[in-house]
């Protein structure tokens, strides 16, 4: 079958410079609005699905959703590392950590305040977590009341800069350290020695344990274990998986952008529509004389389909680097909401992966598509000789 | 009665255009197109004066200036006691408006309003209510014989009737001067026929003067007047009786081509 | 005015078009709209229309910390105190976890709850039958309508933070300004976790006058200063606020997507002017042969592109106006159901949304305003078409 050369469509676009030019824009901005709130939830997202290990299981209380509703008593941490299939340490004793999670009402950098996550953690528990760095300063040494503070809360938290003091009422801590978990859940958190905290606190006991087991077998063994002795009323978690169930906290923002993406792309699309059917209007003798000239309806039908496709595609480039530009320039701090799940800060970062950026692209094609299709019928069913006799 | 009916009375026969030195240059990059070269025409109250010239000699522009659309480079237009070229914009606007009728050979009728909106269009721009409206416009559109056409759009009209409307906006205002740029360009004999006539009543019943641009010698036969406009320069100026211009005309035509 | 005919007849002249203009106003503005009444609800006064704010006393460290009960007798002594209310976050789960079985369960005590909270009326049961139960609940209406609960219904909680599993009978149903709560008497968990007595969330403190409230939270804070733990005490308002500010930057989020939506529906009316005004370069130029001045034409097509605008922009906001119990009812089983238990239409975002309109609609016109008056008719008159 013949068709129409491209180049006949992507001219036409050219020599149509304002109407192009507002159309693209248009698509343009709502793929960037889009992206940006989606590169919102993925940022989200990530902090959850990239936190915790397969082989730690974090042990909490029954029924409990986060570690801060959880709560293990002193006299349970014995019983729980003796189960089968913890893993042991270079020095043979149980890889595991006995840690205490409080949140703290601090305040933020740009006003306002937020819930920050305080743990405190045992001995073990930076081997648990190996992909940690300090960045600054050095590691809390325990019994001292020092914490060493996550890179992101120490930009976005009132004196959690290194050297500053963090008090609270009778409670005084000082920053020796800063740092970085990679995007991950730790990066949300204040650490400091977990026995220090609980008699700062008053506490009774711990809120969770986490342990390191040898391998899947014996993460099942170990989850079994605590599932089998009602006494304790424990249960096992896999740390990736209560990081995963989290994710939830993405959900509205996600939602948004999806609500917000979807209406805005049907406006946009009828305003792709506008301009495809002021194009097929402006040529209809154009059109006709293709039509004469030998081209079949079907060729006239994808030839304007085609050319509504490139001025989405456009808007969809624009919209891409505008969005890009965005994330990079204007977004390109850490920002932070509350989980409440935990009820505390979570602190992320805009993230505009290429999947993003090609589900912005197919978005803005789709508008091209259903803005192009109905103007594009029209000029196919063009009468030949009517539009041949008409003047413009 | 009517202010159409009063002009009848009004005419004087002294002079109503009268046009002296006038130049009309474009410049396009750094090239001077001389279009009008110093050139002076008059032209009596209740006159009816045609206008040829091959394709680019400036006819259009000579109506375009005398109607107020355009301004010349240098010369004066002066048309009744006012001076046309020296006039602010809006003056010119608020001039044309109750002075000028124009017909346009593509009629340019506004396709979304009625016969009668078309006409009541430059009604608008007076003080007239709209019951006063209403009745000029009604007049009008009987003068030119479609005044059972009132409520039909553009689309619904055959050409010849399109341009009768156009004419009725014309004369809507009741202006003495009329100028027309090929009335009769886009229509068949028999529609350009009908159209010739009605231009010849309005000025000889209604003692329109009407400037008209055309290259069709028939309907230059119609005017009183035959002006020869070539490469800038009126070239002659031919007082005729009215039927005496047909030959000329033709003449003139057959050298252009 | 005697031009508006014309003016009207010119708007839609390209029916397709105006029809496609008026769906790609609307549908932003109903968007602008749905962010404009989340940015209000996040940002309401508590307190509006009441005159009165409540104050909360919470832990100084965070809301989930405990404070004793015991500080109630010492709160009291302050003075102009009418009347507070254990507040405690029960949390836990209602049938499972999902968004759409998420919303606010507090334990209370129920005669001085009704008394702190005096603006909630029951529309069903009444407050003897809720105070005479120990394990009776009151719930919201707008809960109710969503769940489809009556009087005399069970209801089970299953606890988190606490361990406790609570089957609860809906004893009334309230109205209230965000009635989307569910309240029961707290000594059902005391008597049920020994631990937990004495040990309590918040307090809900209703003040005699306005001079109290301004006095008390600075009292109350300095009473505990040295205690421990320290209290934190802050106006229903401010309460509000600290969570709001707690979700991040949301109003910035929420504003950036309006100003950019703004613009869009300006592109897309911008967009649909220049096309019209473009095809009627020779139509203008003709009306200024008629005599039409240029402040008319330039008048005109402004007016055209405003009517536009506000065509498009009433119709958005009538459709918002239209669907919003329905879209309200929707958004209560999405994700964003925690912000939807409060909106409410609000004039001023209505009113917004108007002003947009005019915005869009002058702005849109402008350009291709201008450029049609400017033309200059001999030009006009040369172009086809």
């Amino acid at each position: 079958m013949l068709g129409i050369p491209l180049k006949y469509n992507i001219r036409n676009l050219f020599v149509r410079k304002v109407t192009t030019g507002l159309t693209v824009l248009g698509i343009g901005l709502v793929v960037a609005v889009f992206l940006c709130v989606m590169a919102l939830g993925e940022g989200l997202t990530r902090v959850f699905t990239a936190s915790g290990s397969e082989n730690n299981v974090l042990v909490l209380r029954q029924n409990s959703q986060s570690e801060l509703q959880s709560g293990v008593s002193r006299d349970q941490v014995p019983l729980i590392l003796t189960l089968p299939g913890v893993a042991p340490d270079a020095d043979g004793k149980p890889l595991a950590s006995a840690e205490l999670v409080v949140v703290l009402n601090l305040e933020k950098r740009e006003g306002g305040s937020s819930n920050v996550t305080i743990r405190g953690i045992g001995e073990k528990g930076m081997k648990l977590r190996p992909g940690l760095t300090l960045v600054q300063g050095r590691w809390f040494t325990p019994g001292k009341s020092e914490v060493v503070v996550s890179r992101g809360i120490s930009s976005r938290f009132k004196d959690c800069s290194m050297g500053e003091t963090i008090h609270f009422g009778a409670y005084r801590w000082t920053v020796v350290g800063i740092f970085d978990a990679g995007g991950t859940a730790p990066d949300s958190e204040i650490w400091t020695d977990v026995e220090g905290m609980i008699t700062d606190f008053k506490r009774g006991g711990y809120s969770s344990v986490l342990a390191r087991t040898g391998g899947r077998a014996a993460r099942d063994q170990f989850q079994a274990g605590l599932a089998g002795d009602a006494r304790l009323a424990l249960e096992g978690k896999v740390e990736r998986k209560y990081y995963d169930d989290q994710t939830s906290t993405a959900a509205p923002i996600k939602f948004l952008g999806f609500f917000v993406g979807i209406v805005m792309a049907i406006g946009a699309c009828f305003g792709a529509m506008n301009t495809m059917y002021a194009a097929v209007a402006a040529r209809t003798r154009e059109i006709a004389t293709l039509r004469a000239l030998g081209f079949s309806r079907l060729s006239v039908l994808i030839s304007f389909v085609f050319e509504s496709l490139c001025l989405a595609l456009l808007g969809g480039l624009l919209g891409c680097a505008l969005g890009w530009l965005a994330v990079k320039l204007a977004l390109s701090g850490v920002t932070g909401t509350t989980n409440f799940a935990t009820f505390s800060e979570v602190v992320f970062a805009f993230r505009l992966t290429p999947a993003l950026l090609m589900t912005g692209i197919v978005f803005s094609l789709v508008m091209g598509f259903f803005g192009g299709l109905f103007p594009a019928s029209r000029a196919a069913f063009t009468k030949i000789t009517n539009a041949l006799r008409q003047v413009g | 009665m009517s202010s159409v009916a009063s002009v009848i009375n009004s005419t004087t026969g002294t002079t109503l255009i009268r046009i002296d030195g006038l130049v009309k240059q474009y410049t396009r990059d750094t090239q001077v197109l001389t279009v009008l070269d110093n050139l002076s025409l008059t032209v009596d109250e209740g006159d009816f004066v045609a206008l040829m010239g091959p394709s680019g000699s400036g006819k259009t522009t000579l109506l375009n200036l005398i109607a107020g659309i355009d301004r010349p480079t240098s010369g004066t237009i002066l048309v009744g006691d006012q001076q046309v070229s020296s006039m602010s914009e809006a003056a010119l606007a608020k001039w044309r408006s109750a002075n000028v009728g124009f017909i346009f050979q593509l009629y340019n009728l506004v396709p979304v309003l009625t016969a009668f909106e078309n006409v009541e269009l430059p009604l608008l721009l007076t003080n007239l209510n709209r019951a006063r409206r209403r009745k000029q416009a009604e007049l009008a559109l009987s003068v030119v014989g479609l005044a059972d056409r009132m409520d039909h759009y553009p689309r619904q009209l055959s050409g010849g009737q399109e341009q009768r409307v156009a004419i009725a906006r014309a004369i809507a205002t009741d202006p003495k001067l009329l100028v027309a740029d090929e009335p009769t360009g886009d229509l068949d004999s028999k529609n350009g026929e009908e159209i010739l006539v009605l231009m010849e009543r309005l000025n000889s019943e209604f003692k329109k003067t009407i400037v008209m641009v055309t290259h069709d010698p028939k309907a230059a036969s119609r005017a009183h007047r035959l002006v020869h406009l070539d490469k800038g320069v009126l070239k002659e100026d031919v007082h005729a009786e009215k039927g005496k211009a047909v030959g000329m005309a033709a003449a003139i035509s057959a050298s252009s081509t | 005015m005697k031009y508006l005919p014309f003016v009207f007849k010119n708007l839609f002249r390209k029916k397709t078009r105006s029809l496609l203009t008026l769906g790609s106003i609307l549908l932003p503005l109903f968007v602008i709209c749905v962010m404009g009444t989340l940015l209000k609800t996040l940002s309401r006064d508590p307190s509006e229309g009441r005159g009165m704010y409540r104050l909360v006393v919470r832990h100084k460290v965070s809301l989930t910390n405990f404070i004793p009960e015991a500080y109630r007798e010492r709160i009291f002594q302050l003075g102009g105190i009418q009347e507070m209310s254990i507040w405690c976050w029960f949390g836990g789960k209602y049938v499972d976890y999902s968004a759409k079985n998420q919303f606010a369960r507090f334990g209370v005590e129920p005669e001085k709850f009704l008394k702190v909270f005096d603006e909630a009326r029951f529309i069903e049961g009444t407050a003897p039958d809720w105070i005479s139960d120990r394990a009776g609940a009151i719930v919201g209406d707008a809960l109710a309508k969503k769940y489809g609960w009556k009087v005399g219904q069970k209801i089970t909680l299953t606890g988190d933070i606490y361990p406790i599993t609570l089957d609860l009978t809906i004893r009334g149903i309230y109205t209230a300004e965000n009635a989307s709560a569910l309240f029961f008497n707290w000594t059902y968990v005391e008597e049920a976790l020994p631990r937990v007595k004495g040990r309590i969330g918040t307090f809900y403190v209703k003040a005699k006058s306005a001079a109290d409230v301004e006095r008390l939270p600075k009292q109350i804070d300095a009473l505990f200063e040295n205690a421990d733990p320290p209290t934190k005490t802050e106006t229903e308002k401010d309460f509000q606020n600290g969570f709001v500010s707690m979700l991040g930057n949301v109003k910035f989020m929420l504003t950036g997507i309006c100003t950019a939506i703004v613009f869009v529906i300006l592109l897309i009316a911008a967009n649909t002017m220049a096309m019209a005004a473009r095809e009627r370069v020779t139509e203008i130029a003709v009306l200024r042969t008629l005599g039409y001045q240029k402040s008319t034409i330039l008048g005109m097509i402004l007016g055209e592109s405003l009517l536009l605008a506000l065509f498009g922009g009433v119709a958005g906001l009538a459709f918002f106006v239209l669907t919003f119990p329905g879209f309200k009812a929707w958004l209560m089983n999405t994700p964003m159901a925690g912000f939807a238990a409060g909106i409410k239409l609000f004039p001023s975002v209505l009113a917004a949304g108007f002003g947009v309109a005019v915005f869009v609609g002058l702005v849109a016109g402008v350009v291709p305003a201008i450029r049609s008056a400017r033309r200059s008719i001999t030009d006009g008159l040369r172009q086809v078409g």
